[in-house]
C-alpha cells in the first residue's frame, strides 16, 4: 500500500523533470509529463481506495534535522478520501491535458514547464492532505499556491492573466498569513508542531485563544476557498489557467481549504462554540446565493463556471457550519451527517465542475473563445464534448439521477434537521437556509441552462463557431471519465455514504449508525423524516423516457422528427445575431435583482453629422460587484496612498539610503550599549 | 620583545590607525585620500604582525603580509588606475565640509567609546581597548559612503569598513582559521575590482560617476 504512495510522488517527481529531455515545445514533453501524471494519480486512485475500504490507516515518519519535528505522512479515512478526489479529478485532467495540450500550445509555449508546474502542483496538494506537522504543511500550502500562480500566469503573454495572477498572489498570501497564524498560536499552545499534539493540547485551550485560531483559520482558509467576500482571485484567476489546471484548482484545490478547515474544527479545537457555526453557515449562505447569481450574470464561459465554484463551496460549508452548531450541542449523530453531506458535495462538485472546465477547455481549443456570445450551436459540431458538458451541467443542477442531487438532497435533510437540534435559533433559522438552498439549486438550473443552451444550441454566433471541429480522443477520454462518474457517484450512493460515514464519524467523535442512515438501496435521514434511493429515481426517470418514448413514436409514427431551421420563433431567415443572447436570458433575473445587481448601460453612437449616417454603435453592460467596489477598491486605494507617503523616503540617493542605514546602526548601539 | 613593550606598540601603532582614519576624512582630493588609505592598511598589517609575534599565533603573519601586500599596494594602485583612466577631477565633493565631517568623526569616536564600554557584549580574547577604535573605524567607512558624493569615495569608505571589522577580527579572537581569512582577502580583493569596473559602467551609463545621477532609476 505504501509502494502505491511512493509510486505517485515519484511519477509526479519524474513527470515534472523528464520532460525537460525533450523538446521542450513538442509533443514528446507533452506526453511524458501527462503521462507521469496519469499514472501518478492512477496509483493515488488505488492508494485512496485501499485506504478507504480496508479502513487502514498509514503512516510515515522521517526524522529531519530541523527543529520542527519529525516530517509525518499519513493516510488516514479522511485524508484519503482527499486523495480520491485530487487524484481521480487529476487523473481525468492529465489525459485531458495531452490533447489539450497538444492543440494549444504545442510549438507556442514551453509545454516542459507546464508539465512540471502541473506536477509540482498535484503533488503539493496531494502532500497537503497527508502531511502531519503545521511547519510542513505551511511550505506545502505555500508550494501549492506559488504553483497555481505560475499556472495562471502561464500564458503571461496575455495582460489579463498577469492581472489576476497579482491579485491571486496578494489574496492567497494574505491568507496564507493568517493560516500561519493560527497555526503558530496553536503550536505555541501545544509546544510542538506535530498535529498529534495539537489534538492532545486542545483540551486546554483557554476560550479568547480558540476563538482568535477560529477566526484567522476561517479567514485564512475561506480566502483559499474562495468563500464571499474573500472571492473576489477566484472568478479572476480560475479561467486564465490551462482548462484541466482550472479545473483541477476549481474542482480540487479549493477543497484542500475545506480540509483544513475541517481538521481545524474537528480536531484542533476541542470544544466548539455555537457562533462558530453561525458564522460558517452564514458565510456559506452569503456565497451559495451571490455565487450563484454572479455566475447568472457572466457570459464569460470559465468565469461563470468559476463563480459556480462559489456558490459549491458554499453549499460545502452549509454542512460543515450545521455538524458544528450540532457539535456545539452535543448531537454527534446529527453533526456526522452534516459533515457527510458536505464531504459527499466536495467530491461531487469535484467530478462535475472538473467535467464542466474541461468540456469548456474542449470548446476553448475549438472556438479559441470564451465569450459565450460568440458560441452557439456547438452540439452538431461537437457532439461528444455537449453530452459530457450537459451531463455536468445537469449534475451542478442539482437534478436526478446525477450525483448533485444526491449531496444538495443530504445538505437538504442536514438543514431541515436543524429543526431538532437544541439550538432554537438554528432551530428558527435553518429552514430559511433551506428555502435559500432551494433557490440557490434553481438559480444554478438557470445559469446552466444558460451555459448549456446558449454555448450548444442554437445557430453558429460566430464564423469561430461554425468552424469547431470535435476534440481528440484524449480530451473525450479525460472528460468521459468524469461524466461516467458523475452517474456511478449517484448510483453508488449507499455505499459511498457508508465509507463517508465512517470518515465523519471519526471527524465528529461518535459513531454514524449506518443503519439509520442507509436502508438497502435508499437513504434516509437520521430522524426518518425523509427518504430518497438515487438509483430508484434514476431507473424510474429512464422508465418514463423509454415510457414516452415509445408512447409517442406509436402515437405520431413518422412525424415524430421534423427538420426546420434553430431557433428562428417562427420566423423565416433569422440571423445568428438576431437570436437569443446570454445578456438577454439573465435580462429578467438582472431586473428582478436590480437592488443587488445595480446594472449599468451605456449607449456609444457614432455618426457622420446626422443621425441617419450612424457609423458605429456600441452597448455595454455591467452589473456592480459590491465586495469589489466597497471593500477592496478602498483597501486598495488605502494602499496605494500609504505607498504614495512611504515613497518620500525613497529618493534614490544611494548615500540616503546608507544612512538610513548607519543610523539605525548607531541608534541601536546607542541604545543597547548605553543600557549596561 | 617584552609584553608591555609590545601591548605600547600596538597601543601606538592604533593611536596612528586613527590618525589615518581621519587623514582619510581630512584628505581634500581623491589622491590623498587613497594615500590615507594605504597608510591605514599599513598599520592594520603592523598591528597584526605585532599581535602575531608576540602571542606566536604564526597564520597571522601570512594575515599581516597579505594585508601589507594587498591593501597597501595592490588596491591603492588600481585606484590610482582608475583615477587616472577616468581622467575625473581629484577634488572630492561632498554632501558636508571637511571640517564638519571631521567634527563628526570626532563625535563618532566619542559614540564609540560610549557604546564598547562595559566590553560585554563583545566578550573579547584579548586587547578589549582596540573595539572601539575597531569601531570607530567602522564608523567613519559609513560616514565616508553617506557624505561623498562620487562612486570611487563610497568604495574606499567600503574598504574602510573591511579594515575596522579586519581589525577587530585579528584584536578580538587572534585571527579566524588562514582559510577564511585568505577567503576574506580574496573577497575584498574582488570586491574592489567589481566596484572599479562597476565605477567604470556607471560612468559609461550616466557619463559621470556622480551617483545622484542614479536618481533616475527610481520608481
Amino acid at each position: 500500500m505504501a509502494l502505491l504512495f511512493y509510486t505517485q510522488v515519484l511519477s509526479h517527481c519524474l513527470g515534472g523533470i523528464a520532460s525537460f529531455l525533450f523538446n521542450q515545445r513538442g509533443e514528446n514533453a507533452n506526453r511524458v509529463t501527462h503521462g507521469f501524471a496519469v499514472l501518478a494519480s492512477a496509483a493515488g486512485v488505488l492508494f485512496s481506495l485501499s485506504v478507504l475500504l480496508t479502513g487502514t490507516s498509514w503512516a510515515v515518519e522521517w526524522r529531519g534535522s530541523l527543529p520542527v519535528g519529525p516530517l509525518r505522512f499519513a493516510a488516514d479515512p479522511l485524508s484519503a478520501f482527499f486523495i480520491l478526489v485530487i487524484s481521480s479529478i487529476s487523473l481525468a485532467a492529465s489525459v485531458f491535458a495531452v490533447g489539450y495540450t497538444r492543440r494549444e500550445f504545442r510549438g507556442r509555449k514551453n509545454i516542459a514547464l507546464l508539465g512540471f508546474f502541473y506536477n509540482v502542483f498535484i503533488l503539493a496538494m496531494l502532500l497537503v492532505v497527508t502531511v502531519r506537522n503545521a511547519f510542513y504543511f505551511l511550505m506545502f500550502w505555500e508550494l501549492m499556491s506559488l504553483a497555481s500562480y505560475f499556472l495562471v500566469v502561464f500564458e503571461h503573454e496575455k495582460p489579463e492573466a498577469r492581472k489576476a495572477g497579482m491579485l491571486y498572489l496578494i489574496m492567497t498570501h494574505a491568507g496564507t498569513a493568517l493560516i500561519a497564524a493560527a497555526f503558530w498560536l496553536l503550536s505555541m499552545h501545544a509546544g510542538s508542531f506535530s498535529f498529534e499534539a495539537f489534538r492532545a493540547a486542545a483540551g486546554t485551550l483557554s476560550p479568547g485563544l480558540r476563538n482568535t485560531i477560529f477566526l484567522a483559520a476561517l479567514i485564512g482558509f475561506g480566502t483559499k476557498a474562495g468563500v464571499i467576500p474573500l472571492h473576489i482571485w477566484l472568478p479572476q484567476a480560475h479561467p486564465q489557467a490551462p482548462s484541466h489546471i482550472s479545473a483541477l484548482m476549481s474542482g480540487v484545490m479549493i477543497k484542500t481549504a475545506v480540509y483544513a478547515l475541517l481538521l481545524f474544527l474537528f480536531d484542533f479545537l476541542g470544544e466548539v462554540p455555537v457562533w462558530w457555526g453561525y458564522a460558517i453557515l452564514a458565510v456559506a449562505v452569503l456565497s451559495t446565493l451571490l455565487g450563484i447569481l454572479y455566475a447568472l450574470m457572466e457570459n464569460d464561459l470559465k468565469k461563470l463556471l468559476a463563480f459556480s465554484s462559489i456558490e459549491n463551496i458554499g453549499i460545502i460549508l452549509l454542512g460543515v457550519g450545521m455538524a458544528a452548531v450540532f457539535k456545539a450541542f452535543h448531537q454527534p449523530l446529527y453533526a456526522g451527517f452534516s459533515l457527510m453531506a458536505a464531504l459527499y458535495h466536495v467530491i461531487n462538485h469535484a467530478f462535475f465542475k472538473g467535467l464542466l472546465f474541461l468540456g469548456s477547455g474542449a470548446v476553448l481549443s475549438a472556438v479559441h473563445t470564451r465569450s459565450m456570445e460568440d458560441l452557439g450551436g456547438l452540439i452538431r459540431k461537437m457532439p461528444w464534448t455537449a453530452v459530457f458538458f450537459l451531463t455536468g451541467a445537469i449534475a451542478i443542477s442539482a437534478l436526478p439521477p446525477l450525483n448533485g442531487f444526491v449531496s444538495e438532497w443530504l445538505t437538504f435533510v442536514a438543514l431541515l434537521m436543524g429543526s431538532e437540534s437544541a439550538d432554537v435559533t438554528i432551530r428558527s433559522f435553518s429552514p430559511i437556509l433551506a428555502a435559500l438552498l432551494g433557490l440557490a439549486g434553481a438559480l444554478a438550473a438557470t445559469c446552466f441552462v444558460k451555459a448549456f443552451g446558449i454555448t450548444f444550441l442554437g445557430q453558429h454566433r460566430s464564423a469561430h463557431a461554425s468552424e469547431a471541429r470535435e476534440v481528440s480522443g484524449s480530451m473525450k477520454t479525460g472528460m468521459g471519465i468524469l461524466a461516467v462518474n458523475c452517474f456511478g457517484l449517484a448510483l453508488a450512493a449507499p455505499w459511498i455514504v457508508k465509507i463517508l460515514g465512517r470518515i465523519a464519524g471519526e471527524l465528529s467523535g461518535a459513531d454514524l449508525p449506518m443503519a439509520a442512515v442507509v436502508r438497502k438501496f435508499f437513504l434516509t435521514s437520521p430522524s426518518g423524516a425523509s427518504q430518497f434511493s438515487p438509483a430508484f429515481v434514476a431507473v424510474i426517470l429512464l422508465g418514463f423516457m423509454v415510457v414516452s418514448m415509445v408512447l409517442l413514436r406509436v402515437l405520431l409514427g413518422k412525424k415524430l422528427f421534423r427538420i426546420g431551421p434553430r431557433w428562428d420563433c417562427g420566423m423565416p431567415r433569422l440571423s445568428p445575431r438576431m437570436q437569443y443572447t446570454a445578456t438577454g436570458y439573465s435580462k429578467p433575473l438582472r431586473r428582478i435583482l436590480s437592488f443587488l445587481y445595480q446594472p449599468t448601460s451605456r449607449v456609444e453612437l457614432e455618426d457622420e453629422g446626422h443621425e441617419l449616417l450612424r457609423t458605429t454603435q456600441r452597448f455595454e453592460s455591467k452589473i456592480t460587484h459590491h465586495a469589489d467596489e466597497w471593500v477592496y477598491q478602498p483597501l486598495a486605494d488605502i494602499v496605494a496612498e500609504l505607498s504614495r507617503k512611504a515613497k518620500q523616503i525613497q529618493t534614490g540617493h544611494i548615500q540616503l539610503y546608507l544612512s538610513y542605514i548607519f543610523v539605525t546602526l548607531i541608534l541601536l548601539l546607542l541604545f543597547y550599549g548605553g543600557r549596561t | 620583545m617584552t609584553d608591555s613593550i609590545a601591548v605600547s606598540l600596538t597601543h601606538f601603532l592604533g593611536m596612528m590607525l586613527v590618525i589615518a582614519s581621519f587623514w582619510m576624512l581630512a584628505s581634500p582630493q581623491i589622491g590623498a585620500c587613497i594615500r590615507a588609505y594605504a597608510t591605514h592598511s599599513f598599520f592594520l598589517a603592523a598591528i597584526t604582525a605585532v599581535i602575531a609575534s608576540t602571542n606566536h599565533v604564526e597564520h597571522l603573519m601570512v594575515s599581516a603580509v597579505l594585508t601589507l601586500v594587498l591593501k597597501t599596494i595592490v588596491i591603492p594602485h588600481v585606484f590610482f588606475r582608475i583615477i587616472l583612466r577616468l581622467g575625473i577631477r581629484k577634488e572630492i565633493e561632498s554632501y558636508i565640509n571637511i571640517p564638519f565631517s571631521l567634527l563628526l568623526a570626532v563625535l563618532l569616536v566619542f559614540v564609540s567609546f560610549y557604546v564598547t564600554r562595559e566590553g560585554k557584549i563583545l566578550n573579547p580574547v584579548s586587547l578589549g581597548e582596540f573595539i572601539p577604535l575597531a569601531v570607530s573605524t567602522v564608523f567613519f567607512g559609513m560616514l565616508m559612503m553617506t557624505t561623498r558624493k562620487k562612486a570611487i569615495s563610497q568604495v574606499l569608505g567600503l574598504l574602510l569598513i573591511e579594515n575596522g571589522l579586519f581589525l577587530m577580527g585579528v584584536t578580538m579572537t587572534f585571527g579566524m582559521p588562514l582559510l577564511v581569512e585568505i577567503g576574506i582577502f580574496f573577497d575584498v580583493l574582488v570586491a574592489g575590482l567589481i566596484m572599479g569596473i562597476f565605477v567604470f559602467k556607471i560612468r559609461g551609463a550616466f557619463e559621470s560617476i556622480n551617483v545622484d545621477d542614479m536618481t533616475a532609476l527610481k520608481g
